[in-house]
């Protein structure tokens, strides 16, 4: 258990630290790019309930380290999303790539929508903000759309490489 | 709330199936199976909001030292690349450059001879009226090693922290005036939360007046300037985008030093009440892009 999530822990730091260095280059056009669906897609699609929950809520606590939000909100925000996916997951074919990308920029919507909504108030004219956040939220599921495949595929390789086999576990064969 | 059904036949497909020794076996609907993992989640809140504070900021900090050496990485490697751009730049561009700056240089030495001139006439007219000494502050450069622009905060990471004894609070300005002021301290790093933000609210005046405003950053839209908004402004004040007003800061609260450039009035209208006028606030351009600021750290007085 430990070492899956130390694993797929690992490569959401990767590509939490790409999106901060491309955010970092978009800052002076003043564009930002929001990849939190991506990192809770495949722990919900693939992972059994209990490893899946204990990933999205640390995945949302490093977030929630180096964001000006209270600590704690996206750690619980991302939990939600993960047992939201996670009950629908049997009835979709949650092994595809294709479904995964779909179910990645969905609760990527969800989750810019959510926390939008929670943030709005902060600013001094919240309908003057609009704008800015439709552009970020496209340019945000534009980029999930771009990697979600490759990120998945990144997942699932670390996990091959050091041993786990995704496709075993869930025939209850364990590990090999 | 679930309810427990005592089932004479065999149960329904995906129900939960419960035996008692001394009852027939008792079935669970479905949907109380499925919603046991938010239940769950409502409890994990319900624990989350009663965790104090202290083990939340230590929670913080360790994942936030956990992901900065990655920054600091990636800031360097930046760096490398800005360096090996520069060598790459013919030898004549960087004397002209080096004259330029002996220039600059010069400019400044008569700057500060003029500053110790006029801090000298400060202090004694400070003495002579009996008027409480302003703050003193020791600048610490420092590189901006991550910007985080987005729609709902406006914040940056500078590569400075507890090891040049940062203090949290400490004003950021840059060459275009005010930046932000330090939020966290953490141990080689430092959160900056930038004028831009839009939970930031700061005491100005307007260049010339001595009236206290109060500043809050605003939108940032996309492809533009940052801006925000300034209330309370005296009903005689005007500003127009061919005619702005210079924004400083007013040296009230005591955090930052007066005088300091925030940005430019460029519009006001009446406010609802009548009272005051609202304005509109260009921030300096250069903002977005600032890689270099400075930390004003507060001398404290033996």
């Amino acid at each position: 258990m430990t070492r899956t999530i130390a694993i797929l822990f690992c490569c959401c730091v990767v590509l939490w630290v790409c999106v901060c260095q491309l955010n970092h280059y978009l800052a002076p056009f003043h564009l930002s790019l929001f990849s939190g669906g991506l990192l809770v897609s495949f722990p919900a699609l693939r992972l059994d309930f209990r490893k899946g929950w204990w990933l999205s809520l640390l995945i949302g606590l490093l977030i929630d380290s180096s964001t000006g939000v209270a600590f704690g909100f996206h750690g619980l925000l991302f939990v939600a999303a993960h047992i939201a996916v996670f009950n629908l997951r049997g009835r979709f074919p949650r092994e595809e790539t294709t479904f995964g990308i779909f179910i990645a920029l969905a609760a990527n919507l969800a989750l810019y929508l959510v926390i939008s909504a929670a943030l709005i108030h902060r600013s001094p004219e919240p309908f003057d903000m609009l704008p800015r956040l439709l552009i970020d939220l496209l340019a945000s599921e534009i980029f999930v759309l771009l990697v979600a495949g490759w990120f998945f595929a990144l997942q699932e390789r670390s996990l091959e490489l050091a041993g786990v086999s995704l496709r075993r576990e869930q025939r209850g064969l364990g590990l090999r | 709330m679930a309810v427990l059904l005592v089932s004479s036949g065999r149960p329904t497909r995906g129900a939960l199936r419960i035996t008692r020794p001394t009852l027939e076996p008792l079935v669970l609907p479905k949907r109380f199976d499925q919603a046991k993992p938010f239940i769950t989640l409502g409890i994990v809140v319900l624990a989350w909001l009663i965790v104090p504070t202290a083990i939340k900021r230590s929670m913080r900090m360790s994942f936030f030292e956990f992901q900065a050496p990655l920054d600091v990485a990636a800031a360097t490697a930046r760096d490398v690349q800005d360096f090996w751009a520069l060598r790459t730049r013919p030898r004549n561009e960087l004397i002209e450059a080096g004259i330029d700056l002996a220039h600059l240089n010069a400019k400044y030495e008569t700057s500060i001879q003029m500053r110790a001139a006029l801090e000298g006439e400060v202090s004694r007219l400070e003495e002579l009226l009996k008027l409480p000494s302003f703050t003193e502050f020791r600048s610490e450069p420092a590189r901006v090693i991550r910007r985080d622009f987005n729609g709902w905060w406006q914040r940056m990471v500078i590569r400075k922290g507890e090891n040049y004894d940062i203090p949290e609070g400490a004003p950021v300005i840059f060459v275009g005036g005010v930046v932000g002021r330090v939020r966290v301290v953490h141990a080689y790093t430092a959160e900056v939360e930038l004028i831009s933000n839009p939970g930031l609210r700061l005491a100005v005046t307007i260049e010339g007046d001595t009236r206290p405003l109060s500043f809050q950053g605003g939108n940032n839209p996309t492809l533009g300037p940052a801006h925000g908004t300034v209330e309370f402004v005296p009903l005689d004040i005007t500003a127009t985008p061919s005619s702005p007003r210079r924004l400083v800061t007013s040296g009230l609260g005591g955090i930052f030093p007066p005088g300091l450039t925030v940005g430019q009035i460029v519009r006001v209208d009446p406010s609802t009440d009548g009272l005051f006028k609202t304005g509109e606030v260009k921030l300096d351009p250069r903002l977005n892009e600032v890689a270099e600021v400075t930390v004003l750290v507060p001398i404290r007085s033996e």
